[in-house]
């Protein structure tokens, strides 16, 4: 698989090419993944070292499991299951050690008291990974263009945008418009 | 709607989504959206891939984090599972005690033992011993030349056992009950067979 093969591959084609053995795949695969993964930690409140044991802890599972995923095409919700699994038993020793509650079900996969992560906040998240992996899928000038409009916190003036990607000024306005098609296309 | 209004329309509709439209142009589009159906369907959905976008202030993760990852293929998937399956090779027996003509060129052996060589893949050499225990038959061996480890496998109708290769390439399997039985050597890239090994007295 080539460089841009695997970043337009499918994540079914991406699964069943680290099942083959091939390590781009995965590289391409951790990658793709890799920011929604640390998010499901990030939005349950846990810290940095926290995300990065369940970060661990989710793709330790995947490589082990990828023969064992049913459909590959929905290896996706696979993640979100097992970094939500993992989410919620860190979360649980976490409040354990606080309480001093000294036995814990470590395999016990029902949800917390409070659950750390509303399905309405997951839902959340995996529209934004799959906006992002769209985004991924298109040529440069769409994604850089794009990233600046809508992923900045304070979005420049077409001016500068047009600056930046050596555009005329009026041509920003259409081709972010063109972009946004594109990247509506793709997601549908 | 004619096509190239429609064409028109969409770099309106993304202003109008975006929220960019002055009063007068928003109620126009606001118009043509209450009779156009696709429209309306594609201002909706240009409005929520906007509101993804600017709500989305998540972060990567760190990149050691997603290094460590990235290895884990390597250490976890190419250490353990060989990419093409492994050759199966058979065993070319050059001794065997048992066979008179040959015990000049064995080293003396304990009453009761049998020693067998095999010729086995890249020069290397298979030493056999069985010797009685137990009951039954002790197979237990040698790996001689570029051996980095493997797992021996015998298998018969009385029964099956196995065992790694220790440091020297030696192995040694729990005594099994008299029959015949196959023997089989796993290693990284190649599997070696001896199909016959029959233990007896």
């Amino acid at each position: 698989m080539t460089k841009k093969g695997v970043i337009e591959a499918s994540d079914a084609a991406l699964v069943r090419a680290c099942r083959r053995g091939n390590e781009e795949a995965w590289e391409a695969l951790v990658h793709r993944y890799q920011r929604f993964v640390h998010s499901i930690p990030r939005r349950a409140g846990l810290d940095d070292d926290a995300a990065a044991d369940v970060f661990q802890e989710v793709f330790v599972a995947l490589v082990q499991g990828l023969d064992k995923i049913d459909d590959p095409d929905r290896v996706g919700a696979w993640i979100l299951t097992t970094a939500k699994r993992a989410t919620w038993r860190t979360v649980r020793r976490r409040i354990a050690a606080r309480t001093g509650q000294t036995t814990l079900d470590e395999e016990a996969e029902e949800v917390p008291d409070v659950d750390p992560l509303p399905e309405s906040v997951l839902v959340g998240v995996e529209e934004q990974h799959e906006v992002r992996t769209a985004l991924d899928g298109l040529d440069e000038r769409c994604r850089r263009l794009l990233t600046m409009l809508f992923y900045t916190q304070e979005p420049p003036a077409y001016g500068e945008v047009a600056a930046e990607l050596g555009l005329a000024e009026g041509s920003v306005g259409p081709i972010r418009a063109r972009c946004l098609e594109r990247l509506l296309r793709r997601l549908h | 709607m004619s096509p190239a209004a429609h064409h028109t329309l969409t770099e309106q509709l993304v202003d109008f989504a975006e929220g960019r439209l002055a009063a007068p142009q928003r109620a126009q589009v606001e118009a043509h959206l209450a009779t156009c159906g696709r429209c309306a369907r594609q201002a909706s959905a240009l409005r929520h891939l906007i509101e993804v976008m600017r709500a989305d202030d998540s972060a990567d993760a760190p990149v050691h984090v997603v290094n460590r990852a990235v290895r884990l293929f390597r250490t976890q998937r190419l250490a353990s599972a060989p990419v093409s399956p492994r050759r199966r090779i058979l065993a070319v027996l050059r001794l065997d005690s048992a066979r008179q003509m040959f015990a000049p060129a064995l080293r003396a052996v304990g009453s009761g033992t049998r020693e067998l060589l095999f010729d086995i893949h890249d020069d290397n050499e298979l030493e056999v011993r069985i010797e009685p225990a137990e009951g039954g038959w002790r197979i237990a061996g040698q790996v001689l030349g570029s051996c980095s480890g493997g797992h021996v496998v015998v298998e018969g109708s009385a029964g099956q056992a196995a065992t790694d290769l220790n440091a020297l390439c030696e192995f040694s399997l729990p005594p099994q009950p008299g029959a015949i039985y196959k023997l089989v050597l796993q290693f990284e890239d190649v599997e070696v067979e001896v199909p016959i090994l029959e233990l007896r007295g």
